[in-house]
């Protein structure tokens, strides 16, 4: 039946299993064995291949092998790999499962070949990675949980109404390049879109990984943005739309993340902004800036990884990660300082690092495209990345006020997930061609050009320089203790808002009525009453007996009914 | 200048930060590193895909405006984004400790 076993079985499988190993080592070293497993297969399985199956008078096709669905599986089995590193010392049965399942959904569905299996394997992201924010168990965390669920269990219900539609139209359910137009394609790039964070779509991301626990971010930023981004990659390549969509979250994003004052919410803005890198790349389509988004999304992966592990190392020494609490650590964690520093330098794409090798190809691609202004809008969010993920985060944490703090380094397990991850982003720098030689297409290209090394470091030089010349005038927007208002702001407090109103407004009017609809009907009762009544002027006529001839009439018309 | 106001200005206010002179060295360093790097462009042949790419100074002057233009519609617009740190609760985690149960917090052997 199957030329090649789906890795998502080995996942599953072994979610299964692992409530039945022992805590500890035993328990953690088999969980390891399953990403290696799985990439092993992936990594050694030729391109071409598939596995089908038979259901419901469908194929199924569970396994696709090519250049773009090899990449992102590698790309996800290394981010599991890392993160159940990181998450070694967790002892938490239903978060060790869910992460196994989430990982394992997510790959599967990387690999799907066809819409229905895309389907299961979307929604098993959704359903699996919520426990990652419920294990916090919490009552915020509880109510961030539902939403989150809501949103993407309702991107699956809007994928399935896409496939409905797709396949009522086409009679295929092969997930293939789609054209934009037809209502199906539209519903599904919504669908998409919804996972993809995109403007208006996207506040369950800022919303959901803050609040999960320490692993749980982590292991969230890895896998259903990129899934998404996958998905758009392989159905929208080169859709015009996708620059503008793209364009506005590479923007955006960027505001809220130089005054959010929780680093793990500022990190979830600046994912949402490079995801707009990856969008746009994607919307641009050219095998170079397929390339790129590919190439971006495997760095971002590894690089905002290793900024929420720093950050999630922080917390958990700290309890906190908010900048008003926070300060002067260099000291006291070094070595998380160190790995962090890796990952800033890497979104801010300084030669040696990942983001230098990436990111690139994607500005590239635009260059090579002749559209200037969305090149100019990639520059400005590097510009604005370059800040908020590179300065920011390292800044208000290790140096900037002193709060007394003086938490001991991050364990073991924590320091040795940060250092692969950052070996991870340093080889992606240092061996752009090995790397890019992993990339679905076959294309030339030179980053270490010296115009290139030169330009980037201008960039990141001339911002820090921006920031020491504001960082102490009354002029820089320094993070305070607030809540940044996004656009869940419309169904968190404005919807609900505007229900009560109404429903207030509805039970006013319902009781008024009832009120002068009671009285009505009891004013006509009692006029009757006052005319028909006992007392009332007619029925003075009437007699006593005439009420006796009634009943006598009716008991003889019933004689007479019983005999016809 | 600066140099010769720096101990006067220590000895009238003796509360301010240790790290200000540190911050002045940095800033000093990082001001000559820019110049520096600025002055490259007109000691390479620049590639580019545009024609502004081309012109002098145009990444860094790039690079300190954009976040100049970040810094300042930030500013702005926090006061109209920003809300107390309570205003959704309960029904989110900003307000709310960290599970205790699930930190590792320790504190270094002074």
């Amino acid at each position: 039946m199957f030329e090649f076993f789906p890795p998502v079985f080995y996942f599953l499988g072994a979610a299964l299993l692992l409530p039945f190993i022992p805590q500890g080592l035993l328990r953690g070293l088999f969980s390891l064995t399953v990403p290696v497993l799985a990439g092993w297969e992936i990594w050694t399985a030729t391109q071409g291949l598939s596995a089908q199956t038979d259901f419901m008078g469908y194929t199924l096709t569970l396994m696709r092998v090519d250049g773009l669905s090899t990449f992102f599986g590698l790309a996800f089995s290394l981010a599991a790999f890392v993160c159940l590193i990181y998450a070694w010392h967790i002892r938490d049965t239903v978060q060790q499962v869910s992460t196994l399942l989430y990982a394992g959904a997510a790959i599967g569905a990387v690999f799907a070949g066809d819409l229905i299996t895309l389907f299961i394997f979307w929604e098993g992201t959704a359903i699996a990675s919520v426990f990652l924010i419920w294990a916090r168990r919490t009552q915020g965390a509880y109510f961030t949980g539902l939403r989150y669920l809501i949103v993407q269990i309702g991107s699956g219900v809007i994928l399935l109404a896409g496939i409905v539609l797709h396949v009522n139209a086409t009679g295929s359910i092969a997930f293939e390049s789609m054209i934009l137009g037809s209502p199906a394609s539209w519903t599904i790039l919504i669908a998409f879109g919804i996972k993809a964070a995109f403007p208006f779509l996207h506040n369950w991301l800022e919303d959901s990984y803050p609040a999960a626990t320490i692993t749980g971010t982590v292991i969230l930023s890895a896998f259903t943005t990129k899934l998404a981004i996958y998905a758009l990659a392989r159905g929208f390549a080169g859709t015009e739309e996708l620059l503008y969509v793209g364009a506005a979250m590479a923007l955006v994003p960027n505001l809220y993340a130089v005054f959010e004052n929780d680093l793990r919410r500022t990190l979830a803005f600046a994912l949402n902004a490079q995801l707009g890198f990856m969008v746009i790349g994607i919307g641009i389509g050219t095998e170079l800036a397929i390339n790129g988004a590919a190439a971006h999304a495997f760095a971002s992966i590894f690089y905002k990884g290793l900024l929420f592990m720093g950050v999630g190392a922080v917390l958990y020494r700290t309890g906190t990660s908010k900048i008003t609490e926070l300060g002067g650590l260099a000291k006291s964690m070094p070595w998380t300082m160190a790995f962090t520093l890796v990952g800033a330098a890497s979104i801010s794409a300084l030669p040696l690092f990942s983001g230098f090798t990436t990111k690139s190809l994607i500005l590239t691609a635009s260059g090579m495209a002749d559209m200037q202004w969305i090149w100019l809008v990639l520059l400005f969010a590097s510009a604005c990345a370059v800040y908020h993920s590179g300065i920011k985060i390292i800044y208000f944490t290790f140096f900037g006020k002193d709060r007394g703090l003086t938490p001991k380094e991050a364990p073991f397990n924590m320091n040795l997930a940060m250092g692969l991850t950052a070996a991870i982003c340093l080889a992606v720098g240092i061996l752009p061609n090995q790397f890019y030689s992993l990339l679905p297409y076959d294309v030339d290209y030179h980053a270490y050009s010296v115009s290139h090394v030169i330009t980037q470091l201008q960039l990141v030089i001339f911002v820090f320089l921006a920031f020491l010349l504001v960082k102490n005038t009354r002029f820089f927007p320094a993070p305070r203790a607030t809540v940044s208002l996004d656009t869940d702001w419309l169904y968190r407090k404005a919807l609900p808002y505007l229900l009560g109103h109404i429903a207030t407004f509805v039970e006013h009017v319902w009781s008024r009525w009832k009120r002068d609809a009671n009285l009505v009907i009891s004013n006509a009762i009692q006029a009757s009453y006052r005319t028909h009544g006992p007392q009332g002027p007619v029925a003075r006529t009437w007699p006593t007996g005439s009420m006796v001839l009634w009943v006598a009439a009716l008991l003889g018309i019933t004689l007479l009914l019983t005999y016809i | 200048m600066t140099q010769k106001q720096s101990p006067t200005q220590s000895a009238q206010t003796p509360k301010k930060p240790r790290g200000t002179n540190r911050d002045k060295r940095i800033l000093w360093i990082t001001l000559l590193v820019a110049t520096l790097l600025g002055l490259t462009d007109f000691f390479y042949t620049q590639h580019g895909y545009f024609t502004i790419e081309h012109l002098k100074g145009f990444y860094p002057l790039f690079g300190f405006a954009a976040v100049m233009a970040l810094f300042l519609i930030a500013k702005l617009a926090s006061p109209l984004l920003t809300r107390d740190e309570n205003y959704y609760a309960p029904a989110d985690t900003v307000t709310e400790d960290y599970p205790e149960d699930q930190l590792g917090r320790e504190n270094q052997d002074v």
